[in-house]
């Protein structure tokens, strides 16, 4: 017999395991992973708002060396404020994901349950992307390896370079496979840096709505839309924020190029910013002045000085 | 005591404050239902419950006349003791409903709000929202889960009861029911088997009550030696959506909140009726009853709505009137209503598809209520004039040890219920008569020390009945057959009634149950959760309970609270006034309680006198007006020859 | 009722059936006459009388669970044309005017195992109300006097959710609620604000924020917010589910400290 013939008849269902230890530590762990997503998601805000900077590759290059003033330090903010918070989120997440859920915002097309899909879905985007980002854009990634190893076969991919902050992260969005690209593959990675930037968005704004309701801050319908229009606007801001993110650094982005890496160091090089079209050269006259030979020696000499590769 | 177990059938307020007074006072209960005791008729009461209230009694109003409006309102065919004590009673019931934390509409200073309610001049109806039924329920039903967490009440859902079993002196001791989805018979001891299990409005095909409503445990019991008392006394409510498959209530309290009935005064008039100026409205329930107004209790109201539509002042000529609701016609702001009447208001939106509140409703009477079921006891104090607590009598029906409550038994409404009288019986019975079945299942030897030979055979005799319905390869689908005798039923034996349909009703029963005997067809013979089955056995139930209610009301001479009879000669005389076709009440005669026993097959009728120790009968008609003010509309010539 | 004058529109109903609960499922097609008020389950109910498939064989009549047909009693819900309703309220019309031309389809719901056909067991509804204290724990049913004063206004929050007819829509749609989990899912979560504001229910409320925030507790709410589009008695489902979120806020860190 099978037990819903055996709940029938006796009136009973099969009582399932309710161990409070559990669902408490469950509990916890989703709050922690709410707060992690917040803090997580403070760092987006951060990192999108520094890079939409790149429209202007001087100043970029200037919030870069702010951050990269930090030396040592930084892998301690890194790893505290951003590896560990996202680690947390990012399994926790998993587990609550593909925890038995059953999507079904094709029968139910209303728009809570749409958030709902769409934030499970940009979850599961924002990993493969991240992974992505991580592996063609960061020092931790390609870089760590080629630093460790000096690989050769790995020269020739490009990743970012703090003191030619603007150039190498245009090459590494662009052009990730090296010299010798497939051509679509670098149209997919500058989409995949799109969709990963929009994706992020829509996940913190909207993680930034259910938190409340999670967290008890927002319980009225109203207050939930109320807080839901506060929501919008936020992404909506850091959307255009990511997308000319984005913009610098891919349609907008021709840097010149790189100095080969083994030439760090000597202080002779010339960070360039985006080389902008001639109409929008035009229309934005003190930002294009600012995109030709601007030295970054001092950027470099400061670098230098400290020991740290270039 | 501790071994002995009472059953009650029925998950409704009667059976759900049965069994938790029973539970609280150490008696072991088993509960049966059809249904998840939580999804009960009960949810269907809207209006309220009533009881005296501080409010009504420093404006002149008490328990005695609470009492009075409703043995009044019954037109004095109920027993008068236990209508008092239950009156008597009545505030502390709402006390304890408040307690378990009903959510009682309130007033500004945070007290239990009132509202009017036909029969009775002051506000003495709580009420939550337009769904107290729901609310009472509810609150019922956590506190018999709270017991049955506890061990106290076993609960079986999903359980048909089948039969009452007896032992050889005639004692209840048990009932055999059946497993809905196993479709598994089995027999259950019981110290005493309390029927809680409702009216029986399915008989009459569509009426305002649930579909799980067919009578059949109380015509199980009947057919196995219970009595009915008074079954011929039908409420019909005078509002009610038309439907095909149900007929939807639109609750007295929509009146009681300032809603009114009008017809337009020409006939079929075809305008919308947001079109129809005032002067061209005919409320004729004021006109008539200047005094109750809109409020009159149900029998008359429904009298008269049908008479206007007789007449042909219905909607368009047809069986329709018109329950104003609108700012219009109440002068009362549209968020007031919506407010107090939320429930019922969006059951009109939802199947009608229009807002009560901006358009008139349309509606007709319809089958409501069961006054009559099983006959039962009780146990007069000469004392209080009441009923004696804990007496073991009080609910028993005639088989020994077999108690009824709630809608399911006779008592507390006579000919008539006053809205918002049906939830307070239905909580009251349990409540008073749990003790009374404690004390007498103290003098009782347990039956669980009976021979089992007894119960198998009360399993074995429904597994027969059983085998030969599903064997059964005739013809007529039992649905089918449901529908016919609900037609004639609803055609004949409802608002008013003449000899010689009711002759033809008979007839027409006993066709449909000889064609039930020899040419039945189920059209599922499976052994899993088989409705069919299930329904079929109803079907049988219901024309027994039909054959009851039409021999009795073919044998009352007389008219009385819902039972309005018109000589043959007089039924299609529409140019007579109803009061001057109708028979007269006819204390005489027929100031007696009807019993129907089942005697070979049949009906057969005897009677008993009622208790009127109390109040002296007196002439009923509410005040109603010989009104020659509006000359266009139908107008009475007389007050009413019944009273 | 349907006379045969007024019989000779019909609509094509498509059927989920399932003749036990470890069977297989299979689609089964009905042609049934209706009239402007039918309904879903006036529609079952003809089929019942008349259970002859659109090819015209016999079957049995499909199994389904109905009794008020106002839609306050919760027995009736299903899955009709994709979305989990109740079928006395589910007007022909309607759904003809939703996807006008298409047969209706009506399946079981999906939450719950199916007994047969349309008839699934929603026990483990209330035996999640047991789990949660649904009730308000009196002294007896003495003579007592009367309740605590509630104000209008804790009246008009509490009324709503006391509408809680235990239907399971808000189940059924929720993306959370699953066959296999724990999940209490919205209609526990509502009624527990019921019973924890009631100021007879306070007494329990600890408890219950135990089980509320213990396994398949207000930890697994996804704020898809399907549950407060489907709920047929308009319960301000997701408002329980912030007051519940804010109580546990609240509770662990009183927890935490002070316990």
């Amino acid at each position: 017999m099978t037990s819903a013939m055996e709940g029938t008849s006796a009136n009973a269902s099969v009582a399932p395991d309710y161990s409070s230890r559990r669902g408490q530590i469950h509990f916890w762990l989703r709050r922690i992973h709410s707060l992690a997503g917040l803090a997580f998601g403070g760092f987006v805000a951060v990192h999108l708002m520094i890079n939409a900077t790149g429209i202007n590759g001087v100043m970029y290059q200037q919030e870069v060396n702010k951050i990269h003033d930090l030396g040592p330090n930084l892998a301690f903010v890194e790893f505290t404020f951003i590896f560990l918070p996202l680690l947390i989120h990012v399994l926790y997440g998993l587990y609550a994901t593909g925890a038995g859920a059953r999507w079904n915002a094709v029968h139910y097309n209303y728009g809570g349950n749409v958030r709902y899909t769409l934030q499970r879905v940009t979850g599961l985007i924002l990993l493969v992307f991240l992974a992505y980002h991580l592996a063609t854009l960061h020092r931790w990634g390609l870089a760590l390896i080629y630093d460790l190893t000096h690989w050769r076969a790995l020269s020739s991919f490009p990743w970012f370079r703090p003191h030619f902050a603007y150039a190498s992260t245009v090459d590494a969005i662009k052009t990730p496979y090296g010299k010798n690209p497939w051509f679509w593959a670098n149209i997919i990675s500058v989409v995949l840096y799109l969709l990963g930037v929009w994706a992020a968005v829509f996940h913190m704004a909207n993680g930034l709505w259910t938190a409340a309701i999670a967290w008890g801050l927002t319980v009225t319908a109203s207050a939930q839309k109320r807080w839901g229009n506060v929501c919008l606007a936020v992404g909506i801001v850091f959307a255009i924020v990511g997308t000319i993110a984005w913009a610098s650094f891919t349609i907008l982005g021709h840097p010149a190029p790189l100095p080969p890496r083994h030439a760090h160091g000597h202080g002779t090089m010339v960070e360039r910013g985006p080389v902008y079209s001639a109409p929008l050269r035009r229309a934005i006259p003190q930002l294009s002045a600012y995109s030709y030979g601007i030295s970054a020696r001092t950027a470099i000499e400061t670098a230098g000085a400290a020991g740290r590769p270039v | 005591m501790a071994h002995q177990r009472v059953i009650v059938v029925g998950g409704g307020l009667a059976g759900l404050s049965t069994s938790m007074k029973l539970a609280e006072d150490g008696v072991a209960v088993d509960l049966f239902s059809l249904v998840p005791v939580k999804r009960s008729h009960s949810v269907c009461a809207q209006g309220g419950i009533n009881a005296c209230n501080e409010v009504a009694r420093q404006q002149g109003y008490s328990e005695w006349e609470h009492f009075d409006e409703t043995v009044f309102g019954g037109d004095f065919l109920a027993n008068q003791p236990p209508v008092l004590e239950m009156t008597k009673m009545a505030p502390a019931i709402i006390d304890l409903l408040d307690r378990m934390g009903v959510p009682f509409s309130r007033t500004s200073e945070g007290n239990r709000d009132l509202r009017l309610f036909g029969g009775s001049l002051y506000k003495r109806t709580f009420y939550a929202g337009a769904t107290t039924g729901q609310q009472l329920l509810y609150a019922l039903d956590e506190q018999v889960r709270h017991h049955e967490v506890q061990g106290h009440i076993t609960k079986y859902e999903f359980w048909d009861f089948l039969a009452p079993i007896l032992d050889d002196a005639g004692r209840c001791v048990g009932i055999v029911a059946q497993d809905l989805r196993t479709m598994q018979i089995r027999a259950f001891r019981g110290d005493a088997v309390v029927m809680a299990t409702g009216g029986n409005g399915l008989i009459f095909g569509q009426s305002t009550m649930s579909i799980i409503c067919t009578g059949s445990g109380t015509a199980r019991c009947y057919a196995a030696g219970a009595r009915l008392g008074n079954p011929e006394f039908v409420q019909v409510h005078p509002t009610a959506i038309p439907g095909e498959d149900k007929c939807r209530l639109m609750s007295e309290s929509a009146r009681g909140e300032g809603g009114r009935i009008w017809v337009p005064k020409k006939k079929a008039d075809s305008r919308h009726p947001n079109d129809i100026p005032e002067n061209e409205r005919d409320y004729f329930l004021e006109r008539l009853y200047p005094k109750y107004k809109n409020i009159v209790p149900r029998d008359i109201a429904t009298r008269e709505i049908f008479y206007i539509c007789e007449q042909g002042y219905g909607i368009g000529g047809g069986q329709m009137v018109y329950l104003d609701l609108t700012e219009k016609a109440t002068g009362i702001p549209y968020e007031v209503l919506k407010g107090k009447l939320g429930g019922i208001l969006e059951i009109y939106e939802k199947f009608v598809g229009v807002d009560p509140l901006i358009e008139p409703m349309r509606i007709y009477p319809a089958v409501h209520y069961s006054m009559g079921g099983l006959w039962v006891d009780f146990a007069r104090d000469d004392k209080t004039g009441g009923m004696q607590k804990a007496n073991p009598r009080n609910h028993m029906t005639n088989l020994t040890g077999l108690y009824a409550a709630g809608e399911a038994d006779y008592q507390y409404h006579g000919a008539n219920r006053l809205g918002a009288n049906s939830l307070l019986s239905c909580i009251f019975t349990g409540l008073f008569a749990a003790p009374g079945m404690r004390e007498y299942i103290k003098g009782q030897r347990p039956v669980a020390e009976l021979s089992q030979r007894l119960f198998d055979g009360g399993v074995e005799q429904q597994q027969a009945a059983q085998a030969k319905l599903l064997n059964s390869k005739g013809t007529d689908n039992p649905y089918l057959m449901h529908r016919e005798l609900g037609r004639a039923m609803s055609d004949n034996v409802t608002i008013i009634r003449c000899d010689s349909k009711l002759r033809q009703t008979l007839a027409l029963i006993e066709s449909l149950k000889e064609r039930y005997q020899n040419n039945l067809g189920l059209p599922d013979s499976g052994m899993w959760n088989n409705q069919s089955l299930g329904f079929a056995r109803a079907c049988w139930d219901m024309l027994l309970l039909g054959e009851a209610v039409t021999t009795a009301a073919l044998a009352r001479e007389e008219s009385r609270g819902s039972h309005y009879k018109i000589p043959d000669d007089l039924m299609d005389r529409h140019d007579i006034p109803l009061e001057k076709r109708s028979l007269p009440r006819d204390d005489g005669n027929w100031l007696k309680t009807t019993l129907v026993t089942y005697v070979d097959g049949k009906a057969q009728l005897s009677y008993e006198p009622v208790d009127t120790s109390l109040v002296t009968p007196r002439a009923r008609n509410y005040g109603k007006v010989v009104a020659p003010a509006a000359a266009k509309a139908p107008v009475p010539e007389a007050a009413g020859a019944g009273t | 009722m349907i006379s045969p004058a007024e019989s000779t529109k019909s609509i094509r109903l498509e059927i989920l059936r399932q003749d036990t609960p470890s069977s297989q499922g299979y689609w089964q097609t009905f042609d049934v006459p209706i009239t402007p008020a039918s309904n879903v389950t006036s529609l079952l109910r003809t089929i019942s009388g008349r259970p002859v498939t659109s090819d015209g064989r016999n079957v049995a009549p499909p199994a389904y669970e109905a009794s008020c047909l106002e839609e306050v009693c919760g027995s009736c819900t299903m899955v009709i044309n994709g979305r989990v309703r109740q079928a006395c309220s589910t007007l022909v019309r309607r759904l003809m005017a939703e996807s006008p031309g298409s047969p209706i389809t009506i399946e079981p719901m999906t939450k719950f195992p199916v007994i047969r056909d349309l008839i699934v067991d929603r026990s483990r509804m209330f035996e999640n109300l047991k789990r949660i204290k649904a009730w308000i724990p009196i002294d007896g049913s003495f003579n007592l006097g009367a309740g605590p004063k509630i104000t209008p206004e804790q009246q008009h929050t509490m009324y709503p959710l006391s509408r809680c007819m235990s239907c399971g829509s808000c189940l059924e749609a929720c993306p959370q609620f699953t066959r296999d989990n724990h999940f209490l899912g919205a209609q526990i979560f509502s009624m527990a604000r019921y019973y924890n504001m009631h100021p007879n229910g306070k007494p329990d409320a600890d408890a219950r924020m135990e089980v509320l925030m213990g396994d398949g507790g207000i930890t697994d709410c996804g704020n898809s917010q399907n549950c407060v589009r489907v709920c047929p008695k308009d319960i301000p489902l997701t408002e329980s589910i912030g007051v519940i979120g804010r109580s546990a806020t609240v509770y662990s860190i009183k927890k935490f400290f002070s316990k």
